[in-house]
């Protein structure tokens, strides 16, 4: 230690050496080169997301919503885009009956699309359900890019419970129930 | 003659300068890995050049009778239960084979993965044959945009 021109011991010896790191150091890599190997062996590079289709069971129906300004939201799938249709009352929410306006936007793409959904979602935040229809040429990965769509959009989120509407298949398509119950979201 | 780049003895043990990039190198490596990879086992699809659908979603796959939709045919917990071109193109809602299937195993939740390819027609009606056999849950497998 130097010492203090006027024979004081000094309060903060600034000649002290510094602490050796490399211990700290090779023991983090040690750690890496357990850690690494271990997920490297105990994971793998294809993970996978599970979607939930709302869908009722047989002769059920889905659970209704809270009672909001949209009564009803459905976006189909047409040759020029998607077309939503919401039911958007013009009323006091919580009155029995009122004026139902139907509301059909047209919207030829996806950012369109999410547009338009977020200005519905603007109006009732409280919605989270909407129902989605393909068309019957549409693809599974389709289907899966717009149900992303519909979740969430550049400014948050949007309808997190997406349901999907059963395909119109042949001749036999009456047979298939609708998925929300009537008035809910059925157009 | 002196040498052009003298050579001087390594200094004695690690250098610090040496260790902290590799440091950095680990820690980033294991984030990416732990972001991008899943502790699932393996998925075991029935046919091989299925190619699942993208999803921004992140949502784990549950647990359920499993039916894969390949590009040849369905299957049920592996075992084939139909033909995709011959159910693509029937007027038949329902799917027999699969709903057979599906019938004996019982459950709650249905398990849907299906090649990206698949027509929503044929998609539909493995989802309503899922209904019709009394499960109340179906859940569309999609590979995950997250996963390297």
């Amino acid at each position: 230690m130097r010492p203090h021109p006027a024979g004081l011991p000094r309060l903060f010896p600034d000649d002290a050496e510094p602490p050796d790191a490399r211990p700290a150091l090779l023991s983090v890599v040690a750690l890496m080169i357990v850690l690494v190997p271990m997920v490297l062996l105990t994971s793998t590079g294809e993970k996978a997301t599970g979607l939930a289709l709302g869908l009722p069971g047989p002769g059920e129906d889905l659970p209704p919503e809270l009672p909001g300004p949209v009564e009803s939201l459905r976006v189909q799938r047409v040759e020029a885009g998607f077309l939503v249709t919401a039911g958007v009352r013009r009323t006091d929410v919580l009155a029995s009956a009122g004026d139902l306006e139907q509301q059909e936007l047209l919207a030829p793409d996806l950012p369109a699309l999410q547009a338009h959904l977020a200005s519905l979602k603007a109006l009732d935040p409280a919605r989270q359900r909407l129902t989605l229809a393909p068309a019957p040429t549409s693809t599974a990965e389709q289907v899966v890019t717009w149900m992303d769509a519909v979740r969430a959009g550049p400014q948050g989120e949007l309808y997190p419970q997406v349901v999907l509407e059963a395909a119109q298949v042949g001749p036999a398509s009456d047979a298939v129930p609708a998925p929300a119950p009537p008035g809910e979201d059925a157009p | 003659m002196s040498r052009l780049f003298p050579q001087e003895p390594p200094a004695p043990g690690l250098a610090v300068a040496a260790l902290a990039p590799m440091v950095d190198l680990f820690t980033i490596l294991l984030v990416v890995l732990i972001r991008t990879w899943s502790t699932d086992p393996p998925m075991d699809l029935a046919e091989a050049d299925t190619a699942l659908p993208l999803s921004r979603s992140e949502a784990p796959v549950g647990t359920g009778v499993i039916v894969d939709i390949g590009p040849s045919g369905l299957y049920v917990d592996g075992a084939r239960a139909g033909s995709v071109a011959y159910h693509q193109s029937s007027d038949e809602v329902l799917v027999a084979e699969v709903h057979s299937a599906l019938l004996a195993r019982g459950g709650r939740r249905v398990v849907v993965r299906a090649h990206a390819d698949t027509p929503w027609t044929l998609l539909g009606k493995v989802m309503f044959t899922a209904q019709q056999a009394g499960y109340e849950e179906v859940e569309l497998v999609a590979a995950s945009a997250a996963s390297l």
